[in-house]
């Protein structure tokens, strides 16, 4: 077989022949044996190789989760974008080199650079709209207190990030994707719903005040209701809260617990656990106070704990699960271990 | 996804240009997973693979005004999507331990009946075959077989002249076809074409 066969099979899979190459290729089929034998085997062998990819195995995720997903791709270009931003404008100052002298260059452009930060918010403004604010509290912070684009106000607990998606998007809601834990007060506004998105669930509001907890890795969601009311959704499920009440979505099962009534520590800042897994216990003390915190052995992750805090000191709280559980900790270097005695 | 069919790529990317959130929202639920397969069956890991593809869209949305489509959307994204992996091999020192994960993969068929261990054995032996082509020719067959490319959209995104393309196709073909009939003869495509004409059936249902 030489290699114009070969050339012409080539584009007769691919559908890439030119007429001409069609002509010879009909006449090569009828007439030549050997070349009708090669072009059906590699036409198997073009069809079977198809079969043989593999895929990962979560295909129907997307289209169950696509607004967390779309949440989580703005929050990253919230992120390219702030990457980008120390532009001073540099470049077009150094035509007039010649003309003036190395002080007063040195002066000019430390007086356009402060005249640019001074006014890049407006800036801003007049340049397109960005498609998210993004704000976030790093892990092991204190808490902080945030004014959200439309007046509402949050209390970001350390290791939170919220993505703000501006309203020019989206005319008839107020919507941002949280990962971590938050306490909201949303400025009342019934003709736009004040929805918070996490990675498995939705939780809508008009106005009211409400704590929402989902840091990343958590196995359960969790939204308690000071004020108002409260649809918390997940997929096809809802759960609809009134004052004073909390409920959680587990994501192992892909069910809401019960409603339950809410004590008095469960939307202040403090840590409560109330009857979670110690798993779940240690990332959220992970998030509070930027410690990294290892469970010795598996069987103590799904140990239950309940516990109120009222001071946020770590080694005291540690002390207080250590001695309920029967365990006992460590403090390394790089990390804090919990282990059987 | 259904007006999204209808319109041409220039026009997808002049409603992405503009900030059109419907279109955007559509683009990704059309390409999401195709992207994703493609940058898996790179880094065999789920997780990487989910980061690396959410960073290909995210890109693609911060770079929306500079982007100029030379075949496709398609091959663009495809190009971003190799180029942002490559990088993340490179970075990383990643290795993604190929042939390990391929026996695992197919070893779970092996307790079904006689045929269809003779089946995942075939089809084992041309992947592995697909897997020992030289790296250019394995690449770019596997675009064409596996991400279902065009020729020309594999020119674009490999930066190469299409008949270099179509050149190694050839090879591909011509090296498959001589290692599977070296070590088979002739039955071996005898069987593939039983098996295909099974899967049209299956597929029928």
């Amino acid at each position: 077989m030489n290699s114009t066969y070969w050339d012409i099979i080539t584009k007769k899979l691919g559908g890439d022949c030119t007429e001409e190459e069609k002509m010879t290729f009909e006449k090569l089929l009828s007439t030549d044996e050997q070349f009708k034998e090669t072009y059906n085997d590699a036409s198997k062998i073009w069809q079977t190789s198809t079969l043989s990819k593999y895929t990962p195995n979560s295909s129907k995720e997307v289209t169950r989760n696509f607004n967390g997903l779309l949440d989580k791709i703005d929050a990253k270009v919230v992120a390219l974008e702030k990457s980008e931003r120390p532009k001073a404008p540099k470049q077009k100052f150094i035509e007039f080199r010649r003309k003036w002298t190395w002080a007063s260059i040195a002066a000019s452009i430390i007086f356009i650079i402060g005249f640019y930060f001074a006014f890049s918010p407006q800036d801003q403004a007049t340049k397109e709209p960005q498609i998210a604010t993004h704000f976030s509290n790093p892990q092991g912070a204190a808490q902080k207190n945030i004014n959200l684009p439309d007046g509402s106000t949050a209390m970001l607990m350390g290791g939170t990030s919220i993505t703000w998606a501006n309203s020019n998007t989206l005319k008839n809601e107020r919507r941002l994707f949280l990962e971590g834990e938050a306490i909201f007060d949303v400025q009342n506004n019934a003709q736009k719903p004040f929805i918070v998105k996490t990675m498995h669930t939705s939780i809508k509001v008009l106005g009211t005040v409400f704590k929402v907890q989902a840091y990343k890795d958590l196995q359960l969601e969790t939204v308690s209701v000071e004020e108002g009311r409260v649809e918390f959704t997940s997929n096809d499920k809802k759960v609809t809260l009134s004052a004073k009440e909390k409920a959680s979505f587990v994501l192992e099962s892909q069910e809401f617990t019960a409603v339950k009534s809410l004590e008095i520590s469960d939307n202040s800042n403090r840590i409560f656990f109330d009857n979670i897994d110690l798993q779940s216990a240690s990332i959220i003390l992970e998030n509070r106070f930027g410690k990294k915190i290892k469970l010795a052995d598996k069987t103590l992750a799904r140990r239950k704990i309940y516990g109120k805090f009222n001071r946020e000191n770590l080694n005291e709280i540690l002390q207080s699960i250590s001695l309920a559980l029967d365990i006992k900790y460590v403090i390394k270097e790089d990390a804090i271990v919990l282990s059987k005695k | 996804m259904k007006n999204a069919e209808f319109l041409n790529n220039d026009d997808i990317l002049s409603k992405i240009k503009s900030g059109d959130r419907e279109t955007w929202a559509n683009f990704i639920k059309m390409y999401y997973e195709p992207i994703k397969g493609f940058i898996y069956r790179m880094v065999l890991q789920n997780a990487h693979a989910e980061e690396l593809t959410q960073d290909v869209f995210a890109n693609f949305w911060y770079k929306r005004h500079e982007i100029v489509i030379k075949t496709s959307l398609k091959a663009y994204l495809y190009r971003s999507a190799r180029n942002l992996t490559l990088n993340f091999i490179k970075r990383n020192k990643y290795e993604a331990n190929y042939n390990a994960q391929l026996e695992k993969t197919i070893s779970y068929q092996h307790n079904e009946t006689e045929e269809q261990i003779h089946y995942s054995e075939l089809e084992l032996t041309l992947k592995r075959e697909i897997e020992n082509l030289p790296e250019e020719c394995k690449e770019i067959f596997k675009l064409s077989r596996y991400e279902e490319l065009s020729y020309k959209e594999i020119a674009d995104l490999l930066e190469t002249p299409v008949r270099r393309v179509h050149y190694q196709i050839g090879i591909a073909l011509k090296t498959l076809r001589e290692k599977l009939k070296n070590k088979y003869g002739n039955t071996y495509f005898t069987v593939l074409y039983i098996i295909l004409i099974n899967l049209m059936d299956f597929f029928d249902r």
